[in-house]
């Protein structure tokens, strides 16, 4: 009877007084009829997985008639999850009354990890998303939230949503300054990179035209400046651009933004999402037409100004390789350009 | 690299649904387990004896595209200098030594409709249409490349209707 419903559990003895299982369950009874008093062996496996029941089992083996009913209710004991402390559930409830249930997003089936909202002194929103631990309260909560790489770490241990809340509105206020010259950004430019920015994300790749992007990095201590730059495309294109850039680097001025300073200082106007489209950048590589291969963008271009045409490097060694006219010359192939037959330069990568 | 092969094949299907070619009927995988094959039909140009054809193209591309070209060629029968009568095989240089990853698959099939109205009879495939073109009898060609029009590329269009 029992063997039916637990394919892997047998018979250990032939009296009908032992069983074993897959798990190496092993039930002794006093006798055939009840499961009064009888005594379980178990692996040490199964020994920690039951661990902490062990008085409700007890109590299951003393209410239960059969052993089939005994063991599907070691097996719900088995499959559950842990279960969380005495104060878990009432402590999040006047955690969440505390800090006021419109600022709660969502919350996970199990009532572990809940989400928060939270508005900063300019009105941006933030998701911060807390998990609890099964013996919360007593032990410390553990915070994610998306913000830039400098932020200071959330003191250890904290319980409380509220000191959660107030440490990271004061944390939301060190990124004002930063985040504002970073929407400006967003909102005037083309940003090509990253796709989507997030709040921690202190870096863009600003489309140009022509095939030509810059990316800067802001500097988290003096949002109103960049700590790094690269302009990337065709070099015809790019060089009076550097030559701005170091000529009219001095003249950057604290009281504009940073995407006002580049502007000035390239001599040039990004063009903006209100008078082009995100056909006019095509940074695909002209070969395989993607963006990313294996991560890496294009980052050869035709040296051609009227072409400027991005490739992949590794793309661009398949073609040069496959065409007969290209010639070598040290390490560098040599070699027409796809699109415009322009004599094309490119660094011959290592054998192999 | 078959997977960029595809991303790109996968682009290039998308450009064309997202602005159709009136010239190009038809341009799409034969199937949907396959993006290395295709068909393509094209439509012959007005004020050529090709005018009111469809031609069937078979593409095949090759796993190393696009720095290979595709290999294309005729499944509807066409008379042209250039253009196998039996086979279909089109000798044209960008399918051959000057394709370059700049040509897209719809690209070359519009190299190929320009080709119907600009042969080339000194390397031909098609010896009769190219002899009639090399001893200056236009009529002559034109009638004849009329003639296989109608009963090939024109039959073909009625069958697809009334399948």
């Amino acid at each position: 009877m029992a063997t039916q419903i637990f394919p892997l559990l047998m018979l250990a003895d032939v009296d009908g007084l032992s069983y074993k299982g897959f798990i190496t369950v092993k039930i002794q009874l006093e006798n055939i009829k009840s499961l009064k008093n009888a005594k379980l062996h178990g692996s040490p496996e199964l020994k920690r997985l039951l661990f902490g029941h062990e008085k409700a089992l007890k109590q299951r083996l003393e209410q239960c008639s059969t052993l089939t009913e005994f063991f599907e209710s070691i097996m719900t004991s088995v499959k559950r999850e842990p279960i969380p402390g005495e104060s878990y559930y009432s402590t999040l409830l006047t955690e969440l009354d505390g800090i006021g249930w419109d600022k709660l997003e969502s919350l996970d089936p199990l009532l572990k990890i809940l989400t928060l909202t939270l508005n900063d002194s300019s009105g941006r929103k933030h998701k911060i998303s807390i998990s609890l631990p099964f013996s919360y309260p007593q032990k410390p909560l553990t915070v994610r939230a998306d913000l830039p790489p400098s932020t200071s770490k959330i003191p250890n241990p904290t319980t409380s949503f509220n000191e959660v809340i107030s440490f990271y509105l004061k944390e939301f206020e060190k990124f004002q300054e930063i985040w504002s010259m970073l929407d400006d950004i967003d909102a005037n430019t083309w940003v090509l990179e990253p796709d989507k920015p997030k709040r921690c994300d202190i870096s863009r790749r600003i489309a140009l035209g022509n095939h030509c992007s810059l990316y800067v990095k802001l500097d988290e201590l003096n949002p109103k400046k960049i700590c790094d730059y690269t302009l990337f495309g065709a070099e015809n294109f790019i060089a009076p651009l550097k030559t701005n850039l170091s000529k009219n680097f001095n003249n950057w001025n604290l009281s504009f933004t940073v995407r006002q300073n580049l502007e000035k200082i390239l001599e040039i106007h990004f063009p903006s999402p209100e008078t082009s489209s995100a056909s006019d950048f095509n940074v695909a590589c002209g070969i395989c037409y993607s963006y990313r291969l294996d991560d890496v963008i294009p980052d050869q271009t035709c040296s051609n100004t009227k072409c400027g045409q991005p490739f992949h490097q590794v793309c661009l060694y398949e073609w040069l390789r496959a065409v007969p006219s290209t010639t070598q010359i040290y390490n560098r192939l040599r070699g027409d350009c796809p699109y415009y037959n322009y004599t094309y330069h490119k660094r011959q990568l290592s054998p192999g | 690299m078959v997977d960029s092969v595809a991303r790109r094949l996968l682009k290039e299907l998308k450009d064309y649904r997202n602005e159709p070619n009136p010239d190009l009927i038809e341009l799409s995988p034969i199937s949907d387990d396959n993006i290395l094959i295709w068909n393509a039909v094209l439509r012959g140009e007005s004020d050529t004896p090709y005018e009111g054809g469809q031609w069937t193209l078979r593409i095949e591309v090759p796993k190393s595209y696009p720095i290979h070209p595709p290999k294309i060629k005729f499944l509807t029968k066409i008379c042209h200098p250039n253009i196998s009568f039996k086979t279909g095989e089109i000798c044209l240089d960008i399918l051959k030594t000057a394709w370059s990853p700049a040509w897209t698959l719809q690209s070359a099939c519009m190299a190929i409709r320009l080709l119907l109205s600009n042969p080339e009879p000194t390397s031909p495939l098609n010896c009769d249409a190219a002899n009639l073109l090399r001893c200056g009898d236009f009529m002559g060609y034109e009638s004849l490349v009329k003639m296989y029009t109608q009963l090939h590329a024109m039959n073909q269009q009625d069958n697809e209707e009334s399948s």
